[in-house]
């Protein structure tokens, strides 16, 4: 294959990320600003990335890190996949691509897969060559994109549980989430990167470290305020984060960000080796229940215990908790680090199901996507961020497919979800529970 | 025997002397009120002695120990407890809840993340006790910014009483209130008041409810103690009755 159009930048990155297995993120240029000095960085950052992955055991191809993706995304254009992450010939807004590469998007996905395949929905599917022995017991409920996209929305869900845990129960609103998610999902890839770690225990148990560590110096420093003091200082130490993540590209590996391979589960009794779509849509999917399961009963118990019952006196009148013997900056500052505990968890979990962490997960419009879902759900119960969590993740992804305008389109739903149910989607459930069980 | 002494308490807002050089006294198991005109510097008082605000000069002895540089939290253990003039309670939570989260933290349990607070019942006993000490076991279920001013104004109190204090200052627990509700506030928080044997401090400036309820009044003006004494003391003190209490004069 070659490329007609050459002497761009753009296009000989194109032409070099066909020399090798298919990285989306490689794929675009660096974004239009950068040039000279940064762009030397940049394909310094590059060559460290190539030879990171020449050390790494296993291979990197096109159907390990992307093989979920439909085949009929060719007809609707490039896509991205959830949380703003490019996954196919996409480009990030800022970023360039070939015209060639958006006329045959196609051509930049490695070698086409010539296993079979199987079709459900009526959407193609690689058939699954290899199950390892737990995806072989487990009943198939949901098929395998089904299954992901709910993957995805319950990763969510862990974050905007912790998330809640600040604005709902402690009266705290945090545009700095993003950081925390970004502390989990950086944690693992810098474990893979430095440690040679692979397995899933390992990743979550430094994500917690990792989180414990970043939130309590940032709690330290925020949960002296309340209300737009505390919202602003979240959102500046999250862009602290996200600027150290994007300028130590020989840590962070920069915008191309770092990988995580497919890890292994349960102390490795169940490996990723095989099939990644399989593996995602099975085995991971329900790793990621079980953790959501135990996270969510345990953000359940943080909140009734007396513990809770103090966040929501916090949250309802400082003074007089304080006048009841409630140490008020200890308390905000514990339901802080709890808080980007969690998030961080669901970073840990979120990295492995993209394959790919950057900068992007940190910055501080990511913090506005786990406001947002929040929000939608209701934040004045428990279950409104899990919902919320995931219809937004359903609303974006099928947004995403719909449209290259899919921000408009998000945004108008968005916009018109939360005007007609300012109680979130919970709240205004229970509402009309509550009208029901007048009339009956 | 005396339970609470300030000494020479000094408390400036600018060039304000709002409290100034105030020796004060509360005796064991007393009913006192404080009287005074708006701006006397009563309600700072009671900020100075609970810990809201910080004196800038003068010394807090409670039980014959140096409170005066304590946290809040610190004169809460110690036994002080206050309520306050415009009602402070967690709206969002239901009255039973206002007065757990208090017996929670009283007993140092507050800090448990990972014991649901439902399966403690020797907690939501007490607090049920207490609603019903101050009539309001009816009202537990309903959210505190739901119930009737009276019913705030009294909840108010039992929440400052769940701490179990020794101490219990009641800043103007029937203002906003109705006339008929106020003598039946009273009467619930001063039987329980003297029930237990604690002391309390209530600021008011009904005169009926000051000279019908309190074994002593102090009276303030302008930042300082203008009278201390007995209601019948306080009653024949022509200063008090001219600059607080007013005469009646006949033609």
């Amino acid at each position: 294959m070659t490329f007609q159009n050459s002497g761009t930048l753009a296009t000989s990155r194109a032409r070099r990320s066909l020399a090798r297995p298919f990285e989306p993120s490689l794929l675009c240029s660096p974004p239009a600003e950068q040039s000279g000095e940064n762009r030397n960085e940049w394909k310094k950052s590059t060559e460290e990335h190539e030879e990171w992955k020449r050390t790494t055991a296993e291979p990197w191809t096109y159907r390990r890190q992307s093989s979920y993706l439909i085949e009929d995304e060719e007809q609707q254009g490039p896509t991205e996949s959830r949380f703003g992450i490019s996954s196919g010939p996409a480009s990030q807004p800022g970023q360039h691509c070939s015209e060639e590469e958006a006329e045959h998007p196609d051509r930049h996905r490695g070698p086409k897969v010539d296993g079979p395949q199987e079709e459900v929905n009526g959407r193609r599917y690689e058939k699954e060559e290899t199950r390892n022995h737990v995806t072989a017991l487990v009943p198939l409920i949901l098929p395998p994109y089904g299954a992901i996209l709910l993957a995805y929305g319950l990763v969510m869900a862990i974050g905007a549980l912790g998330f809640n845990l600040l604005l709902g129960y402690t009266g705290l609103l945090s545009f700095g989430h993003s950081a925390y998610f970004g502390v989990g999902a950086y944690a693992v890839a810098l474990m893979v990167k430095y440690l040679k770690v692979g397995s899933m225990e390992l990743f979550l148990v430094g994500a917690v470290a990792a989180s414990v560590l970043i939130t309590a110096l940032f709690g330290v420093v925020c949960v002296r305020y309340t209300r737009i003091f505390f919202g602003i200082l979240t959102l500046a130490l999250s862009q602290v984060l996200w600027s150290l993540a994007f300028k130590f590209f020989w840590v962070t590996g920069g915008t191309d960000g770092l990988r995580v391979p497919t890890p292994s589960l349960f102390g490795g009794l169940v490996t990723g080796a095989g099939d990644k779509t399989a593996f995602m849509s099975h085995a991971y999917y329900y790793y990621v229940l079980i953790v959501f399961c135990v996270c969510a009963a345990l953000m359940w118990v943080i909140v009734n215990s007396p513990f809770g019952m103090a966040l929501q006196a916090i949250r309802d009148n400082e003074t007089r908790a304080e006048f009841v013997g409630v140490r008020i900056w200890r308390y905000r500052w514990v339901a802080f680090v709890v808080s980007g505990v969690f998030t961080g968890l669901a970073g840990a979990l979120w990295v492995p199901l993209n394959g790919l962490t950057t900068p992007d997960i940190m910055h501080w419009t990511f913090s506005g996507e786990i406001v947002f879902m929040t929000v939608l759900g209701g934040f004045r119960s428990f279950a409104g961020p899990i919902i919320g969590a995931i219809v937004f993740n359903y609303l974006k992804t099928y947004a995403v497919g719909y449209t290259v305008y899919w921000q408009l389109l998000l945004g108008a739903v968005l916009v018109a979800l939360v005007l007609s149910l300012p109680t979130g989607i919970v709240g205004t459930a229970g509402k009309l529970a509550a009208r029901f069980q007048r009339r009956g | 025997m005396s339970l609470l002494v300030t000494k020479d308490l000094v408390k400036w807002f600018g060039d304000t002397h709002a409290v100034d050089h105030v020796n004060f006294t509360v005796k064991e198991s007393e009913v006192l009120a404080l009287i005074g005109s708006n701006g006397a510097g009563k309600t700072t008082l009671v900020n100075l002695i609970s810990g809201l605000f910080r004196p800038d000069a003068g010394q807090i002895l409670f039980r014959d120990a140096d409170v005066t540089h304590q946290s809040v939290h610190g004169r809460i253990k110690a036994g002080i407890a206050r309520s306050f003039q415009l009602v402070n309670l967690f709206d969002q939570l239901t009255a039973l809840d206002n007065v757990a989260l208090t017996i929670f933290s009283r007993e140092g349990k507050i800090a448990n993340l990972v014991a649901l607070a439902a399966a403690d019942s020797a907690v939501w006993d007490e607090a049920h006790e207490i609603l019903r000490l101050f009539g309001l076991d009816a009202k537990g279920r309903m959210l505190a910014g739901g119930v009737s001013q009276g019913e705030r104004k009294l909840l108010d109190v039992a929440v400052a009483y769940a701490l179990r204090p020794k101490l219990l200052f009641l800043d103007e627990p029937t203002s906003g209130v109705s006339t008929r509700e106020k003598a039946p506030i009273m009467d619930t928080v001063t039987s329980v008041v003297r029930s237990t044997g604690i002391s309390a401090a209530i600021i008011e400036h009904d005169m009926d409810v000051v000279f019908n309820y309190s074994d002593r009044i102090v009276a303030m003006h302008q930042g300082t103690i203008l009278a201390d004494g007995t209601p019948d003391e306080i009653r024949r003190n022509e200063t008090v009755t001219t600059t607080l209490i007013g005469t009646t004069e006949t033609h």
